[in-house]
């Protein structure tokens, strides 16, 4: 244990600033990783900076010691009506952070990961940081090893599969570990649960009782995600048509935002058109569209089974609540829900281009089919009998798992599909490797969930292209190491950095000349083979965090950086070369053969 | 989840070795939320922003 963790368990409680200017959604998820740390480290004295929107979430939770909101409407709006000058504010800002700054922090831990965020980190003192910061000449940076991974690869939809509550729990715990010692020892107590928030319910509790007493309820929540809506009110509807026709013991709660009534008005004319029975089938819809606080939200969620959605708050708000989620992803670029899908045992994600409600049934359906029957029964069965395989062949589903604590922890989706490996998921695969070797210091065993028979031609033709780049990479990442510490070496020599003999003033220049011809290698590398994306981009990243001020200190510095992407270089190539293997063809052992006489 | 990204991949870092002012932070601060918003700052003379900062009541120090 530190000087430092001593004398925090003698003295006081350690005490954690939280800031969260992000939106509802992520304020939940930081809650479940913060739910974790409190259950490691009981003496944590939780302070949360949020925006007025998402204040309601922290506000329920009991043992959040104390929420400061930023009331950034109010005091922008003199600027935003014209009247003065961003000047003008910032008396009422700095009167709101006073209380914060004057605070003694023993952690600031800035999850937003925005911009605007850093700036306020910078401005709090504490011991330590965590999260996107400002250095003292103004310029960005990121106060830990883990943000450098959540701000160039987690945050650039570059292929990872670590969820992002995973890296923060992992992240806190780290420097909780580093800082205050050991954790407290406990069972594996759950971090979701039905009871979460402290809820008022005020005069709503017939809705509440309503949802009780039906045997099973189904949300729907019609909002949008944050890359918009696949669905029009119509797509809803036929889903909804199919549970409430198909499964009697089952009732609908719609769910969105006021700005979802029309699509609800749309829903529920579209529903008397699809399912006969009028009334009957009115009776089992429930329609809260509009008309839902957090506090109503919440406890409509906890009480559903499941919980049908593209919203990324309502999904984070029923994973956090113990609540089943099927989440609907459309396959685009760029969205790399891996990182934010539903966290916890046994949710659905469905990806698919066309987001067709017969597929998001089907799906949805086989899932008692597929746990009563041990995974016996496939997918491709059950959409057989449902005659919509031929949706198949623009979806997958994935159901999430959380891996055991002996097999390294955090969430992992699961294919149902016996689809192949794509080189996509493939990366994703071994980012994660690779960000667990940088910043935990172990690594799964090589091969590790990836399975030889969802390997295809396809993805071995890709990995041999990739393959020669991959041994370039390493070579350029081991001669800009060997650069880095040549010039270290030259540099720690110079009795000054500035002043010093033409030689070594000429070598200083070769030195640095090769470094930036390496660096541009490593960039083009790069740019041109999406895999190895995340290995030129944290080098850059990397160098803009050197941290010395003497030349042979940067020079060391560097020299570590590029040690550290190459050893991230060398475990992709592992993982590549045992891919191949896997896949060749292996030689049977010969059966015993008895033959037979006339 | 991130309202915009931090650091340009690549961007050199500053060798300005004098530090920042907490004003400096502040500003930056309020200018990033404003920029959220969609906001783009009017131009201001250098005595706008000296009157309109006297007049908020910041004082280079965190107010009492």
């Amino acid at each position: 244990m530190s000087a430092f963790a001593e004398s925090q368990s003698k003295l006081k409680p350690m005490s954690c600033l939280v800031i969260q200017l992000s939106d509802t959604g992520d304020t939940i998820r930081d809650l479940m990783a913060l739910k974790a740390a409190k259950q490691l480290y009981p003496g944590l004295e939780l302070h949360f900076v949020v925006k007025e929107e998402s204040a309601s979430a922290v506000k329920r939770v009991s043992w959040i010691n104390q929420v400061h909101v930023l009331p950034y409407r109010r005091m922008l709006a003199p600027v935003l009506r014209g009247e003065v000058s961003e000047c003008g504010v910032l008396g009422d800002f700095a009167r709101w952070i006073k209380p914060l700054v004057q605070s003694r922090w023993d952690f600031v831990v800035n999850w937003s990961y925005s911009e605007a965020s850093s700036y306020l980190a910078a401005l709090i003192p504490a011991k330590v940081k965590l999260g996107y910061s400002r250095r003292k000449d103004l310029t960005a940076c990121c106060a830990d090893d883990w943000s450098l991974y959540v701000q160039t690869i987690a945050n650039e939809n570059v292929e990872q599969n670590i969820h992002m509550t995973d890296i923060l729990t992992t992240q806190l715990l780290t420097e909780l570990q580093i800082n205050a010692g050991d954790p407290v020892e406990v069972d594996n107590a759950p971090v979701t649960s039905k009871n979460f928030f402290e809820l008022e319910l005020g005069e709503r509790d017939e809705i509440d009782d309503r949802l009780r007493s039906s045997k099973r309820w189904i949300g729907i929540h019609l909002g949008a995600d944050k890359h918009g809506s696949s669905w029009s009110a119509d797509g809803w509807t036929r889903l909804a048509s199919q549970i409430l026709s198909k499964n009697d013991e089952c009732n609908i709660v719609l769910l969105g935002d006021r700005c979802d009534v029309s699509a609800a008005q749309r829903f529920q004319e579209y529903l008397r058109e699809l399912v006969p029975g009028g009334d009957e089938t009115a009776s089992r819809i429930i329609s809260l569209v509009g008309k839902t606080d957090f506090d109503l939200l919440a406890s409509v969620i906890g009480r559903c089974s499941w919980l049908i959605s593209e919203n990324h708050t309502a999904i984070q708000l029923a994973c956090v609540l113990g609540t089943r989620v099927l989440v609907i992803v459309r396959d685009t670029n760029g969205n790399n829900w891996f990182s934010n899908g539903p966290y916890g045992n046994h949710h659905i994600v469905v990806e698919t281009q066309q987001a067709e409600p017969d597929a998001v049934y089907a799906a949805w359906s086989y899932i008692p089919f597929q746990e009563s029957s041990g995974g016996f029964r496939t997918l491709e069965t059950h959409f057989a009998e449902l005659n919509c395989s031929h949706l198949l062949e623009t979806m997958s589903v994935f159901k999430s798992r959380i891996r055991p604590v002996a097999d390294g922890g955090g969430v992992v989706y699961e294919s149902l599909l016996a689809k192949p490996l794509s080189l996509k998921e493939w990366s994703a695969t071994v980012m994660g490797q690779v960000a667990r070797l940088w910043y935990c210091g172990w690594v799964f065993p090589v091969g590790f969930e990836i399975e030889r028979k969802r390997i295809n031609s396809l993805l071995l033709k890709d990995l041999r292209k990739l393959k020669d780049k991959i041994n370039i990479l390493l070579n350029l990442c081991i001669q800009a190491e060997q650069t880095s510490k040549s010039l270290s070496l030259l540099a720690t020599g110079l009795r000054s950095d500035r002043i010093m003999s033409v030689d070594d003033r000429a070598k200083v220049s070769e030195f640095g000349n090769k470094l930036k011809e390496l660096d541009g290698s490593i960039k083009e590398i790069g740019e041109s083979t999406d895999p190895l994306k995340a290995f030129s981009m944290m080098s850059q990243v990397m160098m803009h965090h050197l941290k010395g001020k003497k030349l042979s200190e940067l020079a060391d510095d560097s020299a570590r950086a590029y040690q550290r992407l190459a050893a991230g270089v060398r475990v992709m190539k592992d993982w590549l070369d045992h891919t191949l293997t896997l896949a060749k063809p292996v030689a049977l052992k010969k059966a015993p053969v008895m033959e037979l006489h006339p | 989840m991130t309202t915009g990204r931090l650091i340009q991949v690549g961007e050199p870092t500053k060798n300005n070795d004098q530090d920042v002012s907490v004003e400096q932070l502040l500003l930056g601060f309020v200018q990033c939320l404003l920029a959220e918003q969609g906001f783009s700052a009017k131009h201001a003379t250098k005595d706008e922003e000296s009157e309109d900062l006297r007049r908020s009541g910041w004082h280079g120090e965190f107010p009492a």
